[in-house]
C-alpha cells in the first residue's frame, strides 16, 4: 500500500530524511514512532502528496508521489497534527466544504454520521472557532474519512485529547481497521502504539532504525525490568552495587526511581532479594516486562 | 464547485468583508454630492470670507459631473486601500495558516479554490462598485440636474468593475506568493498606484489597468481604442495573473507541524 525507498528531504542545510525506508501493508494499523525532530511530518507530509522528496521514491495505491499533480490523487485521508480549519464555519459546514458531488439528503446522512461518530453529533451547529484543541482533532478526523478513504494518514491524532477522548479514538481507529482500512499513525504516546498498533516503525535523524511486527519486537526484547522506588537521595554507592550485581545490564534513575534492567529472567528472584537487603528506605518494588518506551529510550539513546 | 462559492460567501458575510467594501462604496456615493453642493462651498466661504459665489464656482466644479468625478478619484485613492487591506488575507492567511491542507486532501482542486475566490469576491466587488456608482449617479442628478449620459455612466461602472477584479487578482496572486496578509495589502496598494502614477506621466495609461480608471473619469458613450486597449491589455494580465497564481499553488509545499520532525 506504501511502499517508501531511499527517500531523502532537505531543508537548506537541515537533512530531515536520510535515505528512508518503509513499508506499509494493506489492513494494516502501523505505528510511526520516533522523537521530535527524528522526520515524522515531514514524512507524512510527503505520503499526503503535500511535499516532494528530493530523492528517492514514495509510492502510494501505485502511485509515485513526485509524479501527482494534486495530493487527492492520492486518494487518501490525512489528518494533519495541528489541523487548522475556518473558525468562522459550524463543523457541519466545514464537512459539506469538503465533500464532492452527491445528492443533498446523501450528503446530509453522511456528514450527520461521520460528526456522531467522531462526537461531534451535539456540536454540529457550532463555529469551529469556538472549539477546544481535542474537539478539532475530532473534526479533523471526521474531515480525514469524509470521503471513505482507504488509506488514512494520522499524524498525533491523540495529543490533544484528554484520556477519555484518547480511549474513544483509539476504539475509532480499530473499528476503522475492522472495516479494512489501513492506518499509520504517529504519536508520541507509546502506550496507544502497543495498544492498537500492528508494526511500527522507529525513525531517528531521518532513517529507520527499526521495522517490526509490533509483537515479533516485544517477544525480541522481552527482558524482565524491576522497579525500585525509594525515599530520598540513593547514594552512589548503591547504585555502583546494583549495577555490578549478576544479570543486570542497564539501570535508569528518574527522580526517586531505578528501573533495573535483567538480561535472564533466572536472575531476577536474587536480585530482588540483593536489593532488599541494602540500606535503602524502599517504598515500593515491582518487576514488570519491558515496554516500547523503555525500547525506544534504549533504541534512540543508542544511537 | 458550489461548496467552495458558498463558504467564499459565507467568509465575506460572517468577517464583515461585503459589509466593509459596501460601506466604504455607499459612503463616498451618498457624502460625495452633498460635499460638492453644501459642505465645500461652507468650507470655502469660511476660510475665505470675501470670496463670492462665482469665485466658488471656479474653483469647484459643482455639478452632476464634478460630483461624479470626485466620486471616482476618492474611490481610487480611499476606495483601494480599504479594499486591498480587507481582502489581504483572502489567499495569504489560508496559505499561511495552513486552512487549505484539508480541502486539498479532501479532493477540492486548486482550479476551484482560486476561481470561487475570484468569482465570489470579483461579483462583490464589480456589482458594489457599479451599484455605488448609479446610486451616486440617481442621487447627484437630483442634487444638481442630469448632466451626464446614463449610458457613459454604465461605461464608466463596467469599466470601474473590472479595474477592481484586477486588483483582486492581484490580491489573490501576491497572497499566494508572500503569504503574509499585510504584506499582500501593501503590495496591491502599492502596484496599484505605481501602475497609475507611470501612467500618467508617461501617457501611456491607454496601454495599462490604469487606463480603465482614466477612461471611466471621463463619462464618455465612445468606444474607442481608449477604451476598448486598456480592456483587452486587463483581461490578459488577469488571464496572466491567474496562471502564475495556479502554477505558484500547483508547485508549493504545503508543511504543517514543524518544518523539521
Amino acid at each position: 500500500m506504501i511502499e517508501i525507498r531511499n527517500l531523502e528531504k532537505s531543508f537548506g542545510s537541515i537533512k530531515a530524511l536520510n535515505g528512508l525506508n518503509l513499508t506499509v501493508k494493506q489492513g494494516e494499523i502501523y505505528g510511526f514512532i520516533g522523537r521530535n525532530g527524528a522526520g515524522k511530518s515531514t514524512t507524512m507530509n510527503i505520503m499526503a502528496g503535500l511535499s516532494k522528496p528530493d530523492h528517492g521514491t514514495c509510492i502510494i495505491h501505485q502511485k509515485d508521489v513526485k509524479k501527482i499533480t494534486h495530493p487527492s490523487e492520492l486518494k487518501i485521508g490525512y489528518l494533519p497534527e495541528n489541523p487548522s480549519f475556518q473558525g468562522w464555519l459550524t463543523a457541519y459546514e466545514t464537512l459539506e466544504f469538503l465533500t464532492g458531488q452527491s445528492t443533498k439528503k446523501e450528503k446530509r446522512e453522511n456528514i450527520i454520521s461521520l460528526l456522531e461518530w467522531v462526537g461531534l453529533g451535539k456540536a454540529k451547529n457550532r463555529r469551529v472557532g469556538g472549539f477546544s484543541r481535542g474537539m478539532k482533532q475530532r473534526l479533523g478526523m471526521a474531515c480525514a474519512l469524509i470521503h471513505d478513504p482507504e488509506l488514512l494518514i494520522l499524524d498525533e491524532p491523540t495529543s490533544a485529547l484528554d484520556p477519555e477522548g484518547r480511549s474513544d479514538l483509539l476504539s475509532l481507529i480499530i473499528d476503522l481497521k475492522n472495516k479494512g482500512k489501513t492506518i499509520i499513525l504517529s504519536t508520541h504516546i507509546l502506550s496507544d502504539v502497543e495498544r492498537i498498533c500492528d508494526r511500527i516503525g522507529l525513525i531517528h535523524d531521518g532513517k529507520l532504525i527499526i521495522e517490526k511486527q509490533l509483537s515479533e519486537l516485544m517477544n525480541d526484547h522481552n527482558k524482565p525490568i524491576i522497579d525500585v522506588e525509594y525515599e530520598d537521595n540513593l547514594p552512589s554507592i548503591f547504585y555502583e552495587r546494583i549495577s555490578k550485581m549478576k544479570g543486570v545490564f542497564n539501570i535508569e534513575a528518574f527522580r526517586n526511581k531505578l528501573s533495573i534492567f535483567i538480561d535472564d529472567r533466572k536472575d531476577v528472584k536474587e536480585i530482588m532479594r540483593a536489593i532488599t537487603l541494602l540500606d535503602i528506605q524502599i517504598t515500593c518494588i515491582q518487576l514488570r516486562k519491558n515496554t516500547l518506551e523503555d525500547l525506544f529510550i534504549k533504541e534512540v539513546n543508542g544511537k | 464547485m458550489n461548496g467552495m462559492i458558498k463558504k467564499e460567501f459565507l467568509y465575506g458575510i460572517r468577517n464583515s468583508k461585503i459589509l466593509i467594501i459596501a460601506v466604504t462604496y455607499f459612503f463616498f456615493a451618498l457624502s460625495v454630492p452633498i460635499m460638492i453642493k453644501v459642505l465645500l462651498p461652507l468650507l470655502l466661504k469660511s476660510q475665505f470670507p470675501g470670496m463670492s459665489e462665482s469665485d466658488i464656482a471656479l474653483m469647484i466644479d459643482i455639478s452632476q459631473n464634478g460630483s461624479m468625478t470626485t466620486y471616482m478619484s476618492n474611490m481610487f485613492e480611499v476606495g483601494i486601500i480599504v479594499i486591498s487591506l480587507t481582502l489581504s488575507g483572502l489567499m495569504a492567511a489560508e496559505i499561511n495558516d495552513n486552512t487549505l491542507i484539508l480541502p486539498m486532501c479532501s479532493g477540492r482542486k486548486f482550479e476551484s479554490i482560486l476561481f470561487s475566490k475570484l468569482i465570489v469576491f470579483g461579483l462583490i466587488l464589480s456589482m458594489t462598485a457599479i451599484t455605488s456608482m448609479l446610486v451616486t449617479y440617481g442621487y447627484s442628478g437630483l442634487i444638481f440636474g442630469y448632466d451626464i449620459n446614463f449610458l457613459a455612466v454604465i461605461k464608466s461602472a463596467l469599466l470601474d468593475g473590472l479595474f477592481m477584479i484586477f486588483v483582486l487578482s492581484l490580491i489573490l496572486a501576491y497572497g499566494t506568493f508572500i503569504k503574509k496578509p499585510i504584506a499582500t495589502g501593501l503590495m496591491t496598494i502599492g502596484t496599484v498606484y505605481v501602475i497609475s502614477i507611470v501612467g500618467s506621466l508617461l501617457k501611456i495609461n491607454t496601454y495599462l489597468p490604469s487606463g480603465l480608471t482614466a477612461e471611466a473619469n471621463q463619462f464618455r458613450t465612445l468606444m474607442d481604442s481608449n477604451t476598448i486597449l486598456p480592456v483587452i491589455i486587463t483581461v490578459s494580465i488577469i488571464v496572466f495573473i491567474h496562471i502564475i497564481t495556479l502554477y505558484r499553488l500547483k508547485t508549493m509545499e504545503w508543511l504543517t507541524g514543524f518544518k523539521v520532525g
